[in-house]
């Protein structure tokens, strides 16, 4: 009886530990599959700094108009 | 700040609750395209402007609901100011007049996004950290990039020879402790100035005992009703002279403000109700003449006389002690103080008519009855 115990407690871990296995294998996979090109880009400074440079090449920045003057 | 900076979004942003909805969502472009350029066609930089309700709403509706009618968010007043002195007979007069103000004036209003995520645009934007969402705006960067002129920096002190306001000064007090989230995201419809707003700042709230029918001070019990708290406890605020804006050769958009300067003046309440009964109150001069838009149009403003130049103001320099308040006769019998028709420009005569203090209001030398403040 003991022994029957024993081997039920045995197969119960054994199942939750494989289940508890899935669901974070599962999250990690859905977590990588979430990763848009938007968070890879702006979450990486080097790659925001050229992006910025090839901006610039396309939309050079707006000074301030010479014309401006006094206080705002 | 550098473009990297504005859009630079942290990775623990990704781990909040907001950091959870996917980018397209709210901003639209498309997440798989690896191509910058063409993931961001049709790429929407403020989710929250003009329609608050469709980011923001889904989850916090109870204030979106009142936040989309806010004084930030539509700055009405601004646009019932310029309509109310613009010329109304001519109808494409009108139209011009509110494109140029849509140009230069509607840039300073705030967003959901522009308080709690960014700069506002009339900053150039930039995340104010990584995206992050921020329940209580950091003021320095918020409030400060567009009120940083004159309120913020009267608040701080930042007028070379005038002390920062007290609150600031001595209980560390910023703009949120006086102005509310409740205020801010208050329904303002029919508004015509902020100080109608019932959710304003009110000096009563904190300081009860001293608004009250039966102040313990003598000099509140004597000026309860006519004076507002500014004009005894303001110092100087800032005014500004003659403002023309346009467009120069390049299409950029100019400013000039021919003359800014420090002043205190005491002038008439143009509109006294029971809510607001002071007959005196602090005035400021804001950046407005009838040519404000001239290098778009002639005579856009031809009812400029309709609003006083002199607005009512509540200045951010208030002390216990200031030098109109140390005697009784340095206000009393103290003309220099009070807004006169020799203070006023010829062309704004009109205009201020009902916020000059004539000759026979302005309050005569006493005794000195009263014990010190």
């Amino acid at each position: 009886m003991i022994a029957y115990r024993w081997y039920l407690t045995a197969v119960f871990v054994l199942v939750s530990f494989c289940a508890c296995s899935l669901i974070l294998v599962g999250k990690e996979h859905l977590v990588e599959k979430s990763e848009s090109q938007c968070v890879v880009c702006h979450t990486d400074v080097k790659k925001l700094i050229r992006l910025g440079w090839e901006v610039e090449k396309i939309r050079p920045k707006q000074g301030t108009s010479a014309q401006t003057s006094g206080e705002g | 700040m550098e473009l990297y900076e504005k859009i630079y979004v942290h990775p623990a942003f990704l781990k909040t609750e907001h950091g959870q909805i996917s980018c397209e969502t709210c901003h639209g472009g498309d997440p798989a395209d690896p191509n910058w350029q063409t993931a961001h066609r049709k790429i929407v930089k403020d989710p929250t402007f003009p329609t608050a309700d469709e980011a923001c709403g889904e989850c916090h509706e109870e204030i979106t609901s009142t936040a989309k009618n806010s004084l930030h968010y539509t700055l009405a007043p601004f646009t019932q100011v310029i309509k109310a002195r613009a010329n109304k007979k001519d109808k494409k007069s009108l139209q011009k007049v509110i494109q140029a103000k849509d140009k230069h004036c509607s840039s300073c209003h705030s967003s959901c996004g522009q308080c709690h995520v960014s700069r506002s645009d009339y900053v150039n934007g930039g995340f104010l950290a990584g995206h992050a969402f921020k329940k209580k705006p950091p003021v320095d960067t918020t409030c400060a990039s567009c009120h940083g002129g004159r309120v913020y920096r009267e608040l701080t002190g930042g007028n070379s020879g005038y002390a920062a306001d007290v609150h600031y000064q001595k209980k560390e007090m910023s703009c949120l402790d006086c102005h509310s989230a409740v205020e801010m995201h208050a329904d303002a419809k029919g508004i015509r100035t902020r100080f109608e707003l019932p959710q304003r700042p009110q000096c009563k709230k904190c300081h009860a005992e001293v608004v009250s029918e039966e102040p313990k001070t003598k000099s509140h019990a004597i000026h309860k009703d006519t004076v507002a708290c500014q004009v005894c406890h303001g110092l100087a605020n800032k005014n500004c002279f003659s403002c023309h804006v346009g467009t120069d050769k390049e299409g950029l958009l100019y400013y000039k403000c021919v003359e800014t300067k420090m002043g205190f003046k005491i002038g008439l309440n143009p509109n006294r109700t029971a809510d607001r009964p002071a007959k005196y109150v602090v005035l400021r001069h804001p950046p407005a003449n009838p040519d404000l838009f001239a290098s778009y149009l002639k005579d856009g403003l031809s009812d400029f006389n309709s609003l006083p130049t002199w607005k009512m103001d509540t200045p951010h320099t208030i002390q216990r002690i200031t030098p109109q308040n140390k005697s009784c006769n340095n206000c009393h019998g103290n003309a220099s103080l009070f807004l006169q028709e020799k203070d006023v420009s010829d062309w704004e005569r009109e205009a201020n008519a009902k916020v000059v203090v004539p000759k026979e209001s302005l309050p005569e030398p006493i005794e000195e009855v009263m014990e010190k403040p």
